[in-house]
């Protein structure tokens, strides 16, 4: 039976390992699947080949042309049927550089082509115009589809069509050809590339030569390391993975964001070209909010959960095990990209119709298309996981309202995620639909552009309550264990996290402040905006509150917690800014938006979250981290990080995700940022090497270092491997008497109150 | 470093000093809230410090697997909510009047009307005689100028941070812009929706003119 479900299961793994790897092949489909675009050029006329009785023209084009000048050209088809007919014919041009644009109603704008309108069915010229690119050195292509009918609206024998391609060049292009952009490649170099085919392979193989043996045939200490890691479903060892995962992201997503402040220290940085620029701008932002920071949180939700409520695991263990390795394959596969030609360069936010097979016609986004999806489905299963482990397995003397505020967080983390990754998956299978099989979802024409924004934005703005939430049970964890205080208003800080999850899901439209979509849309947004920050204002105040009639100890874990409330602070109040349709007129897009973002992000969520590393790894590892490198530790990634983004505040006309600037105002600031940026990216590195040290020789933990508010810090430290060696009802023991007696006839409850 | 380079940056036309007067309102209300919030942190924090490790904890302190302990009274958390409540909505009744002047369409009859199309990477400038310049707007000063501002291709945004202007180039939409130069100049003009490689160098400028050399310049064919 157990063996059964293991084939299964590696057979399902094979499965979505060989669909993913094969997804990209379809782009070497002409125009998909579907036949978007069929041989020639328009898919209501003409079967047959080409016929040379029918002459494309474009007048009009320069043999050399001026930079950034403008020309008006004419499009005009002579030969073929005999004209006379309704529908004399129609045309596809399209330019390998500069831009083409309609003059009148006849023609229009289709991914990137000019084709004509309904309209402009019936004639055999058309007037249109095509703005010369600003570079003096390119040879621009333009390709003319025409077909020539008899407009029996038919397609028929006498129907014909003809193509021929024009150029001009710059007055400074060599004499070698421009390599074009939007071209289809053929089918073979579209293959998914050679080596992580390799890779891939030697994984599975691995995988299944592991899997697939009885247990006992595997031997050797590499052997056994190797089968534990990968088939445990022990909570715990699963905890642990997602904890070595989520600060690998760290070290990458923080190397790409060196990179990036490296390149715009100066002024025309070139470090990288502005194209890998893009990409790390994209991977920087995909991977540390959705690879590092949420699997940082669920690593602790996955150890710490179980512990808190005296369960004996997650209500579904294997699926907890799926869930991790379909996320570390998702993450994965979103950055292979940079293996295989470019990783995507649309940004985090994948605004359509940037991303679609015209624009973006490299693998880069098909991978992190494949990537975000495999971590929407994993994360649509972690949810259920925990929604039911929370609500279904609970110490029987625990109510919902006695959970650890931990373990509260997560379960409001989870109830966004069942809401919001829908959205997302569904805007994923949508866009490779677009890319691939011909499909016109995101199609400008039918304001695609703006579906995506909603679609997403339904997505991506609750998403940064995903981050936020469990970094704020974390930091409510460690006030109330430095402070000795229980926590200040606990049952409303648990209500204000409701309130807040509810607005999170209805406020999307912020995003959207300059997209000129209905106003009263939009002026109900700037309110639920400004209303969300109630809750979590509410929620900091009570925080700080707790340290009233408190002895506070200030140990790293609590530095960490008090700095990270200190920067949210900061992150929220400049948040309000941004909620004013008005003022976001101005900030929208701007370093003044990054500013912010990153305070709430790295200042409050990354900050909480590290100390809770401080807080709980001497739980998961038994030894106690260096106080003295935590501390140092803290004070360089403070001092720093404000360094870095507090003078990003003042640029609010500099963009984001730009390579090179030429405006002299925003050059002091950005020095100072990358000087604090780098600092605070080596400061990282002492989080490593504390770990490691303390992994080798730190201090014995003992059951209760911190002598901390929840049934965790029953257990001994590590906690029994086994679920089976951590009996409930030991564990259930105090919460069951501390509750049952607790509610009156604790003195101390009386005291506290009022 | 250059005396002579701004720290800040300028401000223009009618809707800057609007927008300014606006920020100025939501800045100190923030630095005064930010305050607060941090004075009551470091008095919490240096009053309620433990002497040292052997310190006393207070009766209630935290104790691992007891149930936790409701503390605090009722009417603090929920006259926080008010008090921030009344901020947010005091400042937000100034919000709706300037985003009322960005997004209510000016109705003048001598507005000059001018329709403009992001391309990658660039901007076109259609004026109501039919003529086409490319990159570089120029304007009268002091006359309403509405922009009807769409993309050929992907997602641009057209931003004239001197005079605190911003809307979306999208394709297939159309979004409406206006203002209005209070005096000759020229300002940058920018992208601030990454669209693609060379997003950074999306870039142009607005010329405000006198009315005597805008005369000229569509005298001479733009």
């Amino acid at each position: 039976m157990q063996r059964s479900a293991r084939v299964l299961g590696v057979s399902l793994l094979c499965t979505v390992v060989l669909l993913v790897s094969l997804a990209p092949l379809m782009s070497g489909f002409s125009g998909g699947i579907g036949g978007q675009r069929v041989a020639n050029g328009c898919t209501c006329h003409g079967e047959g080949g080409a016929d040379p009785s029918v002459s494309p023209l474009l007048l009009g084009v320069p043999q050399t042309y001026e930079a950034g000048m403008s020309y008006n050209l004419t499009v005009q088809i002579q030969g073929g049927p005999v004209p006379g007919g309704e529908h004399q014919g129609g045309f596809n041009l399209d330019a390998s550089d500069g831009a083409l644009l309609t003059r009148d109603d006849t023609t229009q704008r289709q991914e990137g082509q000019l084709t004509h309108t309904t309209a402009g069915n019936g004639q055999r010229t058309w007037q249109v115009a095509w703005m010369a690119p600003k570079e003096e050195d390119h040879i621009v292509t333009f390709r003319l589809l025409v077909n020539s009918v008899d407009g029996d609206f038919a397609p028929s024998s006498t129907d014909s069509w003809n193509r021929a391609t024009f150029t001009s060049r710059g007055p400074g292009a060599g004499g070698i050809p421009q390599p074009q952009g939007g071209t289809h490649t053929p089918l073979l170099q579209r293959w998914f590339p050679l080596p992580l085919v390799v890779v891939l392979s030697l994984v599975l193989a691995v995988l299944i030569v592991l899997l697939l043996l009885p247990p006992a045939a595997v031997r050797g200490p590499l052997g056994r390391f190797l089968l534990h890691w990968l088939t445990t479903t022990n909570h715990k060892d699963i905890g642990v993975l997602y904890f070595v995962t989520s600060l690998l992201m760290y070290l990458v997503g923080g190397a790409l964001a060196m990179v990036m402040r490296g390149q715009l220290a100066g002024p025309s940085g070139d470090l990288v070209s502005p194209q890998l620029y893009n990409q790390l701008v994209t991977m920087h932002g995909a991977i540390m909010a959705l690879f590092f920071l949420s699997p940082l949180g669920f690593a602790f939700a996955n150890y710490l959960v179980p512990l808190q409520i005296g369960a004996r695991d997650l209500a579904f263990p294997r699926i907890n095990a799926l869930s991790y390795w379909l996320y570390l394959l998702g993450a994965l596969v979103a950055a292979s990209g940079f293996f295989v030609g470019g990783a995507a360069d649309v940004g985090w936010t994948f605004y359509a119709p940037l991303t679609n097979a015209t624009y973006s016609p490299g693998l880069g986004v098909d991978l992190a298309g494949i990537g975000l999806f495999l971590l929407f489905l994993s994360v649509t299963i972690s949810t259920i996981n925990f929604l039911v482990t929370i609500l279904r397995l609970r110490a029987p003397t625990m109510g919902l309202w006695q959970v650890p505020m931990f373990t509260w967080s997560v379960l409001m983390t989870v109830l966004i995620m069942l809401i919001i990754f829908p959205a997302l998956g569904g805007a994923l299978l949508l866009l490779v639909s677009d890319r691939h099989f011909g499909t016109h979802f995101f199609d400008s024409a039918l304001n695609g552009a703006l579906l995506w924004d909603h679609l997403f934005w339904f997505f991506g703005h609750p998403e940064v309550y995903v981050l936020l939430l469990p970094s704020l049970g974390t930091t409510a964890e460690i006030l109330q264990a430095f402070s000795r205080r229980p926590l200040y208003g606990r049952r409303y800080i648990m209500g204000a996290m409701v309130v807040g999850v509810v607005l999170s899901v209805i406020v999307w439209g912020h995003h959207m402040f300059t997209t000129g979509i209905d106003q009263r849309f939009l002026e109900v947004q700037v309110v639920l905006t400004e209303s969300i920050s109630i809750p979590f204002a509410v929620i900091v105040l009570c925080y700080i509150l707790t340290l009233h009639g408190g002895k506070l100890r200030l140990r790293t874990p609590a530095l960490w917690a008090l700095g990270s409330l200190a920067l949210f602070t900061i992150g929220g109040i400049t948040g309000v800014f941004l909620a004013s349709q008005a003022l976001d007129t101005h900030l929208r897009g701007s370093y003044y938006v990054v500013a912010h973002f990153h305070y709430t992000l790295v200042g409050s969520t990354t900050f909480a979250l590290i100390g809770g590393i401080y807080y709980w790894f001497p739980k998961m590892s038994g030894r106690m981290l260096s106080e003295r490198l935590g501390r140092w530790h803290f004070g360089i990634s403070f001092l720093s990080f404000n360094l870095n983004f507090l003078p990003l505040f003042e640029l609010t006309d500099m963009p984001r995700r730009i390579a090179t600037y030429d405006v002299a105002r925003w050059v002091p600031y950005n020095q100072v940022a990358t000087v604090g940026a780098i600092i605070f990216g080596v400061a990282q590195l002492l989080l490593i090497v504390n770990l490691l040290q303390s992994m080798r020789r730190g201090a014995p933990a003992g059951k209760d270092p911190w002598r901390g508010p929840s049934l965790e810090w029953t257990l001994s430290s590590p906690p029994p491997h086994d679920p089976s060696e951590q009996p409930p009802v030991v564990v259930a023991a105090p919460a069951t008497q501390a509750v049952t007696t607790g509610s009156s006839s604790d003195p101390a409850v009386g005291t506290a109150k009022g | 470093m250059d005396p002579l380079i701004p720290l800040r940056l300028p401000v223009t036309g009618l809707h800057g000093p609007v927008y300014e007067q606006l920020f100025a309102l939501y800045l100190g209300i923030g630095i005064v809230a930010a305050l607060l919030v941090f004075s009551l942190m470091a008095y919490l924090i240096h009053r309620y410090r433990a002497a040292g490790p052997s310190d006393v904890d207070p009766p209630d302190a935290p104790r691992a697997g007891a149930a936790p302990i409701e503390r605090g009274d009722c009417r603090v958390p929920l006259v926080l909510a008010l008090l921030v409540t009344l901020v947010l909505f005091s400042v937000s009744l100034g919000t709706f009047d300037t985003i009322a002047l960005y997004h209510d369409e000016p109705n003048d009859p001598d507005a000059l009307r001018i329709d403009v199309v992001a391309y990658r990477y660039g901007f076109s400038y259609t004026y109501p005689d039919g003529s086409v310049v490319v990159d570089n707007l120029t304007v009268p000063v002091d006359r309403t100028v509405v922009l009807k501002i769409t993309s050929t291709d992907v997602f641009h945004n057209f931003a004239v941070p001197e005079l605190r202007l911003k809307a979306d180039a999208i394709p297939g939409h159309t979004t409406m812009l206006w203002f209005k130069g209070d005096s000759p100049g020229t300002h940058r003009i920018q992208c601030m929706e990454l669209c693609g490689t060379d997003h950074g160098a999306m870039v142009g400028s607005l010329r405000i003119l006198s009315a005597p050399e805008y005369d000229q310049w569509v005298a001479r064919g733009g």
